[in-house]
């Protein structure tokens, strides 16, 4: 061991968990984006290529429902580790260490904007950025809309039973719109903000490995670094061996 | 050498997106071969349509005697167009139930009732629908397509919702047991179905379970703020425009934020770069201004 040539500190930054969260949003938003959106612009040529590529619409269809019932799965699992996090392991349900919102998050984001203009240098980091933390409300509040709305286009007879009808035209216009803003945001700015920008380009692989290198975290993240120096029984904890 | 890799993957991209075959029956082919007078009849594709074998008297029974020698006893019948002009009782003759199909709905009623009628459009009969002449058997996936052309030559705002609704959409990909104009309103005994109690009938053909509620889900539905008072799909379709307003909002003033939030970082990064010729942002500085 001791004359392998010396490996970079690394410390965790996402558990097992987390990651196997990360792949099933990941697997579950490309099988429905790419089933869901030929439907939107049924006029396009791509639309066509890609319902021929899938297999016709019936197929899409099946591949949009796996996908829900992906989407539905993680979405369990995670209000389950939220009760488990805030009961069992009687953590606090805010704070930096969550990715609830927080003054210096909009504070952050004024900063930012100056920093890309010339004014000013960059805001520093804790351990989740705000536009990470938009990365996750943008899901948490997707889901419940895209869900529930696509869970009344899935079954319009059920529901119809204590629903109007015009509420299934009010789920499509919402399930459609709602995945429209999702697919533009994720394909375009979370992939650039955590994978495409330079320093990361073409994968962030923290998010797959879960382990992040003390120069990145020193670098991104200094107000967690900070936080870490007073907790030294923590950032042992936090090494990976 | 990122940036490198970053290029080619990006140029091999739009390569492939270029060089993608557009699939061959997009577009929908919408222009039949122009017909420049509605009296000129192709011969030979009127041979080859599934009326081939009959003669035009057969049909044009009104053809006045010796009209189909030149000149016409009555030239002042061709400035009429022929669709007007042609007998179509005579299809009853070998279509007697779809004929009589035909006279229980709204296209027969308009005729029958004149006050209906819009002066700039004459109730439809059989060849409005149908063109006599080149008629073919058409695949499921033909009729598809063809319906809504058909119908929407003279409802096309009906066949534009239509197109906005799942039906629609789903026949535009080629989902051959989606439903089209006419699996719903009826071929020949064409239905208007205004009311719950006339289309609930239509929507059981493919939703077993349907009831009046579901039976009152607008399938040709608008979002505007000044529908037709008179039409009873009026507060719906007021409903339907605020709800899309709030979510068009929505989506562009989220993605307005985060694409110019993503485009300023962008142009920052690149300036960074190209000014140090190193991967990092400048690295931030404790005491800073903002701390």
């Amino acid at each position: 061991m001791t004359d392998r040539p010396t490996r970079p500190v690394e410390y965790w930054r996402f558990n097992v968990y987390h990651r196997v969260i990360h792949l099933l949003v990941l697997v579950s938003f490309f099988g429905s984006t790419i089933s869901g959106m030929p439907l939107k612009y049924p006029h396009t040529g791509w639309a066509r290529l890609l319902t021929r590529l899938q297999g016709g619409v019936a197929v899409m269809g099946i591949i949009h429902r796996i996908s829900a019932i992906i989407i539905a799965l993680y979405c369990l699992l995670h209000l389950v580790y939220i009760a488990h996090y805030v009961l069992v392991r009687k953590k606090k349900p805010w704070g930096p260490d969550t990715p609830v919102p927080s003054i210096k998050d909009f504070q952050d984001l004024w900063h930012n904007f100056l920093y890309f203009l010339g004014q000013g240098s960059r805001p520093l980091f804790d351990r989740f950025t705000y536009f990470e933390k938009f990365d996750y409300w943008a899901v948490f509040w997707g889901v419940p809309i895209i869900g529930l709305s696509g869970l009344v286009l899935w079954f319009p007879t059920f529901f119809s039973k204590f629903l109007p009808g015009f509420v299934i035209n009010i789920a499509h216009i919402m399930h459609s719109d709602e995945a429209l803003l999702a697919v533009g945001f994720i394909y375009i700015v979370h992939l650039f903000n955590t994978h495409i920008r330079f320093e990361k380009f073409p994968l962030n692989k923290v998010i797959f490995t879960g382990k992040e290198t003390e120069e990145e975290l020193r670098h991104e993240r200094p107000l967690q670094w900070e936080r870490l120096q007073a907790e030294p029984g923590r950032i042992e904890e936090m090494k990976v061996r | 050498m990122r940036t490198k890799r970053f290029l080619t993957i990006l140029l091999c991209s739009i390569l492939l997106l270029g060089c993608t075959p557009r699939p061959p029956t997009w577009p929908p082919s919408l222009a039949r071969p122009a017909e420049t007078s509605s009296w000129q009849v192709d011969i030979e594709r009127f041979q080859h349509s599934a009326h081939g074998n009959l003669t035009c008297t057969d049909c044009h029974a009104d053809i006045q005697p010796g009209e189909p020698t030149t000149p016409h006893p009555d030239p002042s019948r061709l400035t009429t167009e022929a669709t007007a002009l042609y007998d179509y009782q005579r299809c009853a003759a070998c279509h007697p139930y779809e004929y009589a199909a035909c006279t229980q709905g709204v296209h027969a009623g308009a005729r029958a009732n004149p006050s209906d009628i819009r002066p700039d459009q004459p109730a439809p009969t059989c060849g409005h629908c149908h063109n006599p002449h080149y008629v073919t058997k058409e695949t499921r996936a033909e009729l598809l397509t063809s319906v809504s052309e058909t119908c929407g030559n003279c409802h096309p705002e009906a066949v534009k919702s239509y197109e906005h609704n799942y039906h629609g959409k789903a026949a535009l990909l080629g989902r051959e047991t989606t439903a089209t104009c006419t699996d719903c309103h009826g071929a020949h005994t064409v239905l208007a179905l205004y009311e719950t109690s006339e289309s609930l009938p239509a929507c059981r053909r493919c939703h077993p379970a349907a009831n009046d509620q579901f039976a009152s889900y607008r399938i040709h539905a608008a979002a505007t703020l000044n529908p037709d008072p008179h039409d009873p799909r009026a507060t719906d379709f007021k409903l339907f425009f605020w709800v899309t307003l709030f979510f068009t909002c929505l989506v562009v003033g989220v993605l307005a934020l985060f694409y110019t939030h993503t485009g300023l970082w962008f142009l920052r990064s690149l300036h960074e770069r190209l000014r140090r010729g190193g991967p990092h942002e400048q690295q931030p500085q404790r005491g800073g201004p903002h701390d």
